[in-house]
């Protein structure tokens, strides 16, 4: 067996004390500061919206532009409970999230003689066997189906990267709440790798 | 039976390098029996892999700054323009195109304003929404009410020439969940100096400029609502107008995917040579074999073959693989 690898987020988001003085000073109103900020943290915002949509989700461009918006607009908020690192990441989750459910509901009204999915949604964990974009879709696709609070922590646990007592910080509930979160989570990511026996057996074989 | 309790903080000490022997030993036990902790420990190695995206960082930095902006320029939405655009961020950024240019340095003449657009923005406020402070999600009660804006912005003394566009979008408030977006409350003082939001708006509403993003989106909206005619339309548009863009590629590979599923074989090639020949890998495996159905219905055997054999090289484990083989007339590998 090997040894679990949960990739810690950037070490620097821990230290970001850098960060903390160009919020506070944004949310005073400093347009260097704020610009300042949104150009330190753009590329972790980007790369998380490219982990959490996919390299050719249509909306990739526009919801890493939202989520600089939305985090202009919530820097008021910012308290310094959580890194602004992840106060940022927590916005792409949550536009992320939310892109992918306008996603899913636009296909389930498409016309299904126009075969343009694949174009922009890669297959499913239902062809043979079992590789890294597959399994990414899965979590991604499970995404916009679980209740919100559940997807946005399925998100910054699995995809992002967070740590149970980071996910806690910057969501703002009792790390108890979040362990029921991950938990139940997992109990629909279960279903959905027990529903498919080619990806269970991959896995099996993985492991 | 898997079990249902997943040990957390026993992932999190590993990441960490903290695992004592005993620990290892636990959440090997675990993960030898939970298909969902197995799957979930390779899946984040599997994300923490995915590539950084090429995007324009200053570009997006500063439609930010300015459409957050221009949004609080705009008189208080009613209830019924609070519904959230579609595609606000290109929306927005295609509103102040005149003023981003991609770049702090091309907005350099407008220093005089947007400091205090934003300042007027980010101006701190007694009277801010008192939501949960750690969350960005913005609490709908507290912004259902239409409110009074305080706009505290002296921009009305200096009206703004040449770029005559400041108008905000139509309807600004952002679709971001988030936005701790400060909802004015009744504050007297203030409340009495809302018109000035009014006259920074031109009389005379002009539609945003057309840029290769807009009419990209415009294009992808039209064709995830199954008005493929428009969409094709508008992709073609984009290449004639701006051939170069960097939504050209995707756009040539979408429309010849399009073309190809109208039954126009010989200029949906043309689209996907032409999106192989970019360089852009990220459609590749969906375009060879959209290619390879193109040379099948243009009854052009061998160039089918030669595609769907192109395909297998490079994507053996392609979704299309199975289509492939049959085709070629070959077993599937399993």
């Amino acid at each position: 067996m090997t040894t679990p690898l949960r990739l810690v987020t950037d070490a620097s988001a821990r230290k970001n004390s850098g960060l903390d003085e160009l919020a506070r000073r944004g949310a005073a109103g400093e347009t260097d500061a704020i610009g300042a900020l949104l150009k330190a943290v753009a590329p972790a915002m980007i790369r998380s919206a490219q982990q959490l949509l996919g390299s050719t989700h249509l909306d990739l461009d526009d919801v890493v532009q939202q989520s600089l918006i939305g985090l202009v607009q919530a820097l008021p908020a910012f308290r310094g409970e959580c890194t602004v690192h992840h106060f940022a990441l927590r916005i792409v989750a949550r536009t992320a999230v939310a892109a992918r459910r306008r996603g899913h509901l636009r296909m389930d009204r498409r016309d299904d003689e126009v075969d343009v999915d694949s174009l922009e949604r890669p297959a499913g964990p239902t062809v043979d066997g079992v590789d890294a974009e597959r399994r990414r879709e899965l979590v991604r696709s499970l995404l916009s189906t679980l209740p919100e609070e559940q997807a946005e922590t399925l998100a910054l646990r699995i995809v992002l990267g967070f740590s149970l007592e980071e996910v806690a910080e910057a969501t703002g509930v009792p790390m108890n709440t979040v362990r029921s979160r991950v938990r139940l989570a997992k109990t629909a990511l279960k279903k959905r790798i027990e529903a498919d026996p080619q990806l269970l057996e991959a896995l099996e074989v993985e492991s | 039976m898997m079990p249902d309790l997943h040990p957390e903080e026993l992932f999190d000490k590993a990441a960490r390098g903290e695992l004592n022997e005993g620990e290892r030993a636990l959440l090997d036990a675990h993960l030898a029996q939970c298909a969902a902790c197995r799957f979930a420990q390779q899946a984040t190695a599997d994300f923490a892999a995915v590539a950084m995206p090429q995007l324009n960082i200053d570009s997006l930095v500063t439609n930010a700054l300015l459409a957050r902006a221009t949004a609080d320029l705009a008189p208080a939405p009613t209830e019924a323009r609070r519904r959230p655009p579609r595609r606000f961020g290109l929306l927005a950024a295609a509103v102040v195109a005149t003023f981003a240019m991609g770049s702090f340095a091309a907005v350099g003449q407008w220093t005089g304003v947007l400091p205090r657009l934003v300042a007027a923005v980010m101006a701190p406020r007694t009277d801010v929404d008192p939501s949960p402070e750690r969350s960005p999600r913005v609490n709908p009660r507290t912004t259902a009410a239409p409110a009074p804006r305080v706009l505290e912005l002296p921009v009305v003394e200096q009206p703004v020439t040449p770029p005559p566009v400041v108008e905000a979008p139509p309807s600004p408030p952002s679709r971001v969940a988030p936005a701790h977006r400060p909802v004015v409350a009744a504050a007297p003082a203030q409340v009495e100096t809302p018109a000035p939001s009014v006259d920074v708006t031109p009389d005379i509403p002009q539609p945003p400029p057309e840029t290769a993003s807009s009419v990209f989106a415009a294009a992808n909206r039209a064709r995830l609502d199954g008005d493929r005619v428009q969409a094709m339309g508008r992709y073609q548009r984009l290449l004639t107008t701006w051939p170069d863009a960097v939504e050209a590629s995707q756009t040539r590979a979408t429309l010849g995917r399009l073309l190809l599923d109208q039954g126009d074989p010989a200029n949906a090639l043309t689209q996907l040579d032409a999106y192989l020949a970019s360089g852009d890998g990220t459609l590749r495996e969906e375009v060879l074999s959209a290619r390879a159905q193109a040379f099948m219905r243009l009854g052009r055997d061998a160039d089918e073959q030669a595609a769907w054999r192109m395909l297998l090289a490079e994507f053996p484990s392609s979704i299309h693989a199975a289509r492939a083989h049959a085709r070629l007339g070959e077993p599937a590998t399993p």
